[in-house]
C-alpha cells in the first residue's frame, strides 16, 4: 500500500501537477498587482540629465538651469499599496484645483533720535498682506495680493529722499489703507522660456530686482535700498510685463504700466522699461542687470523722464554676498542729471548656532535736485521659527534734504524693530 | 590465378567504398556539424521552446525545451557563439542553454517578467529588463547568476551594450528617459530624458495618464558613437552621444515612433512612424531626416537584406511587408503574407540573402528570398513564434 502511494507519487502526472501547482504559486503575486501611471516633477538639464529633486545649488553639472517640467511614469504596485497611491494622487488633484492662500502680518516701530523741530518721535506701522494664488488653466497663475496697512512712518517728518520706511511708502500719504496691491494672470508659453504677466502689477518684482537687496519685510527698510531711487516707478496699477528666457543664463524683459492705479489720474504717457539680465555661476552666483526706462511726470503729464540703472548681486562665498546698484535720471526741461548708487552686503548665519539668521549693511547716495542725500543702514533678521522673525535694523542719515521743513537732516539715527509673521 | 583476384578485391574494395560513403551520408547531421552563428533561432512563447531552423535547408534541425510556462520572450546565441541566452518571461527566469546538446546549464532568478537583454561583447554579462517591476538583472552568464539587480527604471523595455562594453543604454517603456549604466559595476551613471510630453499630457490629461508609450529601445550606431532613441508619446527621436551622455538632437518624426533600425553599412537609421504609417528615414552623418517613406500600420521591425540595398518593413497591421530600395527610398514591392497574420520579429542571415520573420498566430516562420522576393513558408515551428534571431545576421538582430 504504502509503495503504491510513493509509486504515484514518483508518476511523470503527479510531478507534473505539482510543477503546475508551483507555477501557480509564483504567479500568485502577480494578480496582487496594479500599474499605476503618477505625474511627476523632474528637472531637466540642457543636455538631458534627469534629476527627480533640484540638482545641488539648483544648477546642472554644468552650471546651466534645469527646465523644471510635468512628466508621467508608469509604476507597478502592489494592490495594497495602490490604494494609498490612489489616495495620494486624489489629494495630489485636490490640491492642484484649490486655491491657495498665505500671507504675512508685520508690525514695527521706528523711533527718530537727533531729529529736529520735533521729529524724534515713536512711529508705528502695522500691515497684513493676504496672498490668494490659483491655477484657472494650464501653465497659468492668477495671483492676488490684498493689503491692508496703516501708520505712516518717519518720513512725514523727515521727508528724507531716500525715504527711510519703504513699507509704509504704499500707504502714499493716507494714514491707513485697504487695497488690492496686486491682481494678475501669469501666463507660460514656448517651453516655459517666455512669461506674460497682465495685471493690476508691481514694476518692482520684475526689474532692477536683486537677492541681497529687494525685499523691505526680511532685509533693509529704506527704498533707496530696496529698489533704485531713479527707477522712480508708477504706483501698483495696470499693465503688463513680457520676459523671455533666451537661455545661457541670459534674459530680457519688457514692461509696459499705467502712470497710475485705476481710479486715479491715468493720464499721461505710459511707463515703459525694459531689462536685460545676466546669471553666472562662475565665481558661485551672481546676477548682473541693466535697465532703462522712460515715462512722464506725474506732476507734468508733458514732460518726459527718462532713466538707465544697474542692479548687481554677487555671492562671494556660500554664506557671504556682496550688493550694488546705480543709475541715472534725466527730466526735460530740467538741467540737472540725478544720480544714486547704493552698495553693501548680506551675512548669512553670522552667529555659529544660527545658520539662517541674516546680517545687512548698507550704503546709499543720492543726487537729486532738492540735494544730496548720505544714508546708512545696518539690520539684523533673527529667525526665531520658520515663520516667525524679528528684525532690529538702524537707519543713519548722514546727510539729505528735509523735503517737508525744506532744511536738512544730519546724523539723524532711526532705530526700528519689525516683526514678521507667515502665514 | 593471379588476375581474378586482384579483380575481386578490386571489386569488392569498390563496393565497401561505396557503402561506407552512403551510410555516412544517410547518418544524421547533428548541430555540432553546423556553424552555429548562421542558424536562425526562433523563440515559441506558448509552446515554450527553441527552434533551431538551417537557413540552408529550410528545415527544423532542433526544438529545445525550456519548461513548462517559461513562456521565453527573447532569445539569442551568445557572443561566443555557444550557449544560447534566453529570457522566460513565464518563470520570471534567464536561462542558459548549450545550444549543441540543448542542456539548461544555468536557470537564474530574475526580477518579475524578464523581457529584452543584450549581452557585453565578451559575453559574460547581460542586462535584463523585469518589465513588471521596473528592475534590471545584472547575469553572470558565465557563472550563471545574477549579480545585481538594479532599480529606478520605468519598464525596462530595450537594451544596448557599447560595442567596447562599458556602459549599457536603457530605455524604459513606461517613462521618456533613457538610462546610462555602468556595465562594470551596474551602478546607473545618468538618466536622460527623451521628448517632452508635459504639454501634451497636459492638454489631454486623459490619455497620458491611461497609457505611456515611451521609449522601445536605445539604438546604437556600429561605432557606438550615438545612441538614437525615439519616444512614441512625443513623436521625436532623440539622439544622445555616448561619449558625453548628452542629448545632441531631438528629431521630429512621425507619430508614436517604434524605434530606430540601424542599416548595415550604418548609413541609415529608419524609424517606422505607428501614428501616421510612415518611415522616417535618418541619415547619421548629417543627422537629418532626409526621407518619409509611406508604410503599413502597426509596424514591427525592419530588416536590411542585401548589404542594406534593400529595406524591408514587417507590418503587423496589413500582414504584409513592405520592400524599400535604400538608393531611391522607392517602394520595391508589398508582400502579402496572409491575411490576418501577426507577423511578429525577423533575422537577416549572414550573407543578408534571406529574411526569416516569425508569425505567431499561425505557428510559423516565412522566409523571404531578398533576391527574388519570393516568400516561403515553414509551418509547425512551435506555438506562438515570437522573434527569431540569427548570431551572424547581416541586419542586427532585435525583438520588440
Amino acid at each position: 500500500m504504502m509503495a503504491d502511494a510513493v509509486r504515484a507519487a514518483d508518476s511523470p502526472d503527479v510531478q507534473r501537477l505539482q510543477e503546475r501547482i508551483r507555477v501557480l504559486e509564483e504567479r500568485l503575486d502577480r494578480l496582487d498587482q496594479v500599474e499605476v501611471i503618477k505625474k511627476t516633477v523632474e528637472y531637466v538639464c540642457p543636455g538631458g540629465e534627469i534629476f527627480d529633486q533640484l540638482p545641488p545649488g539648483g544648477r546642472c553639472p554644468d552650471g546651466q538651469r534645469p527646465q523644471i517640467r510635468e512628466t508621467v511614469r508608469k509604476s507597478t504596485l502592489a494592490r495594497r499599496e495602490s490604494i494609498a497611491e490612489k489616495i495620494e494622487a486624489a489629494l495630489q488633484d485636490a490640491e492642484a484645483k484649490k486655491v491657495a492662500i498665505g500671507g504675512s502680518a508685520r508690525g514695527g516701530v521706528q523711533q527718530v533720535i537727533n531729529g529736529r523741530d520735533g521729529q524724534n518721535k515713536l512711529f508705528g506701522e502695522g500691515s497684513l498682506d493676504l496672498i490668494l494664488l490659483a491655477r484657472p488653466m494650464v501653465r497659468t497663475t492668477l495671483f492676488v495680493d490684498l493689503e491692508a496697512i496703516a501708520g505712516p512712518g518717519p518720513d512725514g517728518r523727515l521727508g528724507s529722499l531716500s525715504r527711510v520706511n519703504a513699507d509704509a511708502e504704499t500707504l502714499g500719504g493716507q494714514d491707513e489703507k485697504l487695497t488690492a496691491r496686486e491682481v494678475w494672470l501669469g501666463l507660460r508659453f514656448i517651453n516655459d522660456r517666455l512669461d506674460l504677466f497682465v495685471g493690476k502689477l508691481d514694476t518692482t518684482n520684475y526689474f532692477d530686482r536683486n537677492v541681497f537687496a529687494n525685499d523691505e519685510t526680511s532685509q533693509f527698510l529704506n527704498a533707496a535700498l530696496v529698489n533704485n531711487p531713479m527707477l522712480k516707478q508708477p504706483p501698483n496699477g495696470p499693465g503688463g510685463v513680457v520676459r523671455w528666457d533666451a537661455g545661457r543664463d541670459l534674459g530680457f524683459s519688457l514692461g509696459a504700466h499705467a502712470p497710475n492705479d485705476l481710479g486715479k489720474d491715468l493720464a499721461g504717457g505710459p511707463y515703459v522699461i525694459g531689462e536685460i539680465d545676466f546669471h553666472s555661476a562662475r565665481f558661485i552666483d551672481g546676477n548682473y542687470r541693466l535697465w532703462a526706462r522712460t515715462s512722464t511726470l506725474p506732476t507734468d503729464h508733458r514732460r518726459q523722464t527718462w532713466a538707465a540703472g544697474v542692479s548687481l548681486d554677487q555671492r562671494l562665498t556660500p554664506q557671504f554676498g556682496v550688493f550694488a546698484r546705480a543709475g541715472f535720471s534725466r527730466t526735460e526741461g530740467v538741467s540737472r542729471t540725478s544720480y544714486a548708487a547704493s552698495t553693501g552686503l548680506q551675512w548669512t548665519g553670522p552667529l555659529w548656532d544660527r545658520p539662517r539668521d541674516r546680517l545687512g549693511v548698507g550704503y546709499s547716495f543720492q543726487r537729486e535736485v532738492p540735494g544730496d542725500e548720505h544714508l546708512v543702514e545696518a539690520y539684523y533678521n533673527l529667525f526665531l521659527t520658520e515663520r516667525l522673525s524679528v528684525i532690529g535694523n538702524l537707519e543713519c542719515l548722514v546727510s539729505g534734504p528735509n523735503q517737508v521743513t525744506g532744511k536738512r537732516n544730519h546724523d539723524v539715527f532711526i532705530p526700528g524693530v519689525r516683526a514678521v509673521v507667515g502665514f | 590465378m593471379l588476375r581474378p583476384v586482384l579483380t575481386l578485391s578490386t571489386l569488392l574494395a569498390l563496393v565497401s567504398g561505396l557503402l561506407w560513403t552512403a551510410t555516412l551520408s544517410a547518418q544524421p547531421k547533428t548541430l555540432a556539424d553546423y556553424d552555429l552563428k548562421t542558424l536562425a533561432i526562433v523563440v515559441n512563447r506558448d509552446s515554450s521552446d527553441i527552434t533551431v531552423l538551417d537557413p540552408a535547408t529550410d528545415t527544423i534541425i532542433k526544438r529545445i525545451p525550456l519548461g513548462e510556462y517559461t513562456n521565453a520572450h527573447m532569445a539569442m546565441l551568445n557572443h561566443d557563439g555557444k550557449k544560447l541566452i534566453i529570457s522566460a518571461t513565464g518563470r520570471d527566469r534567464f536561462l542558459v542553454v548549450d545550444l549543441v546538446t540543448g542542456q539548461i546549464e544555468h536557470t537564474i532568478v530574475t526580477g518579475k517578467a524578464p523581457e529584452h537583454f543584450d549581452a557585453t561583447p565578451d559575453g559574460r554579462r547581460a542586462f535584463v529588463g523585469n518589465m513588471e517591476d521596473s528592475t534590471v538583472s545584472v547575469i553572470d552568464v558565465h557563472e550563471g547568476r545574477e549579480v545585481q539587480r538594479v532599480t529606478g527604471f520605468f519598464a525596462p523595455h530595450g537594451f544596448s551594450v557599447l560595442p567596447d562594453g562599458s556602459k549599457v543604454y536603457v530605455s524604459s517603456l513606461g517613462a521618456h528617459e533613457v538610462a546610462v549604466l555602468d556595465a562594470n559595476s551596474g551602478r546607473m551613471l545618468k538618466r536622460l530624458a527623451v521628448g517632452d510630453v508635459s504639454r501634451v499630457a497636459a492638454r489631454d490629461p486623459q490619455r497620458y495618464l491611461s497609457e505611456i508609450k515611451g521609449i522601445v529601445n536605445p539604438t546604437l550606431t556600429h561605432d557606438g558613437a550615438f545612441a538614437y532613441a525615439a519616444d512614441s508619446d512625443a513623436g521625436v527621436l532623440a539622439i544622445i552621444d555616448t561619449r558625453t551622455d548628452k542629448v545632441v538632437k531631438t528629431l521630429k518624426v512621425g507619430g508614436q515612433p517604434w524605434r530606430a533600425y540601424n542599416s548595415p553599412d550604418g548609413r541609415w537609421m529608419l524609424v517606422p512612424n505607428n501614428g501616421d504609417a510612415t518611415v522616417s528615414v535618418i541619415d547619421t552623418t548629417s543627422q537629418k531626416i532626409v526621407a518619409q517613406l509611406n508604410a503599413g500600420s502597426e509596424m514591427t521591425g525592419i530588416n536590411f537584406a542585401l548589404g542594406g540595398s534593400k529595406a524591408y518593413v514587417i507590418s503587423r497591421g496589413d500582414s504584409t511587408v513592405y520592400v524599400f530600395d535604400m538608393k531611391t527610398f522607392g517602394l520595391v514591392t508589398r508582400l502579402k503574407i496572409g491575411t490576418n497574420l501577426a507577423l511578429e520579429t525577423a533575422a537577416t542571415t549572414a550573407d543578408g540573402a534571406k529574411i526569416y520573420l516569425a508569425s505567431s498566430t499561425d505557428d510559423a516562420v516565412y522566409v523571404i528570398n531578398a533576391q527574388t522576393d519570393q516568400v516561403k513558408r515553414i509551418a509547425d515551428v512551435g506555438r506562438y513564434p515570437w522573434g527569431v534571431s540569427i548570431l551572424a545576421a547581416g541586419s542586427p538582430n532585435y525583438c520588440h
